[in-house]
């Protein structure tokens, strides 16, 4: 038997609350809700200056006046209220963007200081004779943020001796990481700690 | 269970965030080979013996590529205790690994003790101390011990420096006869173990590495007989009419999976060696050869043309269910299971020519490994590392090998002609 209670239920409450926001009741100023809508008079919409002039004398003064009146009618929105909201929503967009940004730097850069390390790692580690697919290896480095290893703890072993040492003989070897120019931060965040996994595909 | 699941989900939810540490993965090393330095052995005896142990050492380990090993003439010294090691001058010399020793006479006078570490320079520390007893008048085999012992030590897998390989040739002159032969894997100890007239074929390792069986002509017809490696004591298995050939050993020696045609086409049965008796495990009118047992016993690999051409099957002992292996090509034969039964090892044709190939049984992926001609009779050590074969060197039958790799090749130094089918001995115990 198939429980679809849960998959009802969800869907009823958000079925509800969409009707429920469309009637407004809420009272959420910005929502899409029916009465948000002010109707708006289509000739100030469609209003030309060009075809005004045409207009004979008499009706234009009749014209203004209603103009007035309907402009009354209005809210008065300045134009500097406008500018301010834009900037307000320019300001918004761009945070967003630069979080977006950030984000995407952030990992970018872990990944290539994580590169970085996998290729010094690559140039000393000699695998033994005995390296074969589904042996692995898990070491926790521990570092200074000039590079230098401090300190190696066996995490996982492989279950083969020599496959572990081999592991353990390449950062031995290494001592040291070049070439990581990071932010503090960063280096705190992901490299202070990491794990080193050694697990030969062939 | 709805919430139950929901916790799960809600748990493993959790988990990808609480296992967030960085992890970087190394999937490839350099294969470079290891260079370790043998200091020569001190001898605290009146007359050292001409034979230099640390050279035997040297020259195993060196002969498949996976070790260099660095000459006395470059050493700065000779230390033959732990306090005597300057680290710093052995890694500048790019040493690896350093073993030194010592070694004395034993108490009965006749038997040498050598006493060794084994250091590892990078990690500056000794990863194992060792004493290997040995007469002094097998002084090679000894070296040979030891060098098994460092193997280990570095590759975490079993050395193969004590193991012996059988193989079969004939010679014309003075008169046509075949032997049936086991030397040591330098081509060093060669001796006879059998010769007749006629032909001898396919020899056969037991897993406790004390007996082979083979195919012998002797009586006109073959049959295949058991021989004691060390006591020379031979018998003949149950005979049966037709062919009687390719013998192979059950990894507890229980059972030999053999070839019979019982005057009709051949087929794959297995012989009880206790009871002296053949049940039969294939059934086909096709050619069913060259029987291998997996290494856990509870496969068989065999030749098969059922499908047209010959080809790799495999069978599951217990139901006799068979599947084919190989597809690649037109001609793959005489399969042979790796150690770890993760891989096949067989004679596969290209372009007419045959070469040593090796197939992954998990991905199904095939490799060349041989760029000569007419390779044939895989065998493979029994660590797995390195691959023996039978391959005409000039018109010559010569015995060559391979690393698994593909990386080192090497010749058998044999000093007979007209070598084939060799086999490789298991790791033999008596001489640890």
């Amino acid at each position: 038997m198939v429980n679809y209670y849960s998959g009802f239920f969800i869907s009823l409450v958000l079925h509800l609350a969409l009707i429920l926001s469309l009637t407004n009741l809420f009272k959420i100023k910005d929502l899409y809700s029916l009465n948000a809508f002010e109707p708006m008079p289509v000739y100030l919409v469609y209003e030309n200056k060009g075809q005004e002039r045409n207009i004979k004398p008499i009706n234009n003064k009749i014209r203004r006046i209603e103009d007035k009146k309907v402009q009354s009618n209005q809210p008065e929105i300045s134009l500097s209220t406008i500018v301010s909201a834009e900037k307000e929503t320019l300001k918004i967009e761009k945070n967003l963007i630069n979080l977006e940004l950030e984000k995407v730097t952030k990992s970018d850069e872990i990944s290539l200081f994580s590169t970085i390390i996998q290729n010094q790692v690559m140039q000393v580690w000699q695998q033994p004779s005995s390296a074969r697919e589904g042996l692995s290896v898990e070491l926790l480095i521990r570092l200074v943020p000039t590079g230098e290893i401090i300190d190696v703890k066996l995490l996982k072993s492989s279950g083969n001796f020599a496959f572990d040492n081999s592991a353990l003989n390449a950062v031995e070897k290494l001592s040291k990481f070049e070439d990581l120019n990071m932010g503090r931060k960063l280096f705190d965040n992901h490299f202070r700690n990491f794990t080193l996994v050694f697990n030969p595909k062939n | 269970m709805m919430f139950k699941r929901n916790i799960i989900f809600l748990l493993l939810f959790f988990c990808s965030f609480t296992n967030s540490q960085l992890r970087i993965e190394v999937t490839e090393g350099i294969k470079d080979p290891i260079t370790i330095a043998i200091v020569p052995i001190s001898w605290n005896l009146d007359t050292p013996p001409k034979l230099y142990l640390d050279q035997i050492i040297s020259k195993d380990l060196e002969s498949f590529g996976e070790f260099i090993s660095l000459p006395p003439r470059n050493m700065l010294s000779f230390p033959n205790s732990e306090e005597e090691v300057l680290y710093r001058d052995w890694n500048l010399l790019g040493v690896d690994y350093l073993v030194i020793g010592s070694a004395v006479l034993g108490q009965d006078l006749q038997d040498v003790v050598v006493s060794f570490s084994i250091i590892n320079i990078t990690r500056q520390r000794v990863i194992k101390r060792s004493i290997s007893k040995g007469s002094s008048s097998f002084l090679k085999s000894l070296g040979h011990v030891m060098s098994d012992r460092i193997y280990k030590e570095i590759n975490g897998i079993p050395g193969i420096f004590s193991t012996k390989i059988s193989y079969v040739n004939n010679e014309s002159f003075p008169e046509k006869n075949y032997f049936l032969r086991v030397t040591d894997i330098d081509g060093e100890n060669d001796s006879v173990l059998f010769s007749s007239p006629e032909p001898i074929m396919s020899p056969s390792w037991s897993s406790d590495g004390k007996k082979i069986a083979y195919v012998s002509f002797e009586e006109g017809q073959s049959r295949i007989y058991i021989q004691e490696v060390y006591t020379g004591k031979r018998r003949s298995l149950r005979f049966e009419p037709g062919i009687n050939s390719s013998p192979n050993w059950s990894p507890k020696d229980k059972y030999i999976a053999a070839v019979l045609s019982k005057g009709d086409n051949p087929d794959i049965y297995s012989y009880d060696v206790k009871r002296n008796k053949w049940k039969r495990l294939t059934t086909h009118f096709g050619i069913d050869t060259e029987p291998d047992w997996s290494p856990d016993g509870r496969k068989i690999l065999f030749t098969s043309n059922r499908s047209g051409t010959p080809q790799i099957y495999e069978m599951i002992v217990s139901n006799k269910r068979i599947k084919r292996k190989t597809f690649e090509g037109s001609y793959n034969a005489r399969g042979r299971y790796t150690p770890d039964g993760k891989s096949i090892v067989f004679v596969h044709r290209k372009n007419g020519m045959f070469h040593i190939a090796i197939q992954n049984l998990v991905n199904g992926k095939m490799k060349i490994l041989t760029n000569t001609q007419l390779d044939e009779s895989p065998t493979i050590s029994p660590n797995g590392n390195v691959i023996i074969y039978a391959t005409k060197n000039k018109e010559e039958d010569i015995l060559a090998g391979i690393s698994i790799d593909g990386k080192t090749r090497f010749v058998l130094p044999t000093n007979s002609g007209g070598v084939r089918e060799p086999s490789w001995s298991p790791l033999l115990k008596s001489l640890e």
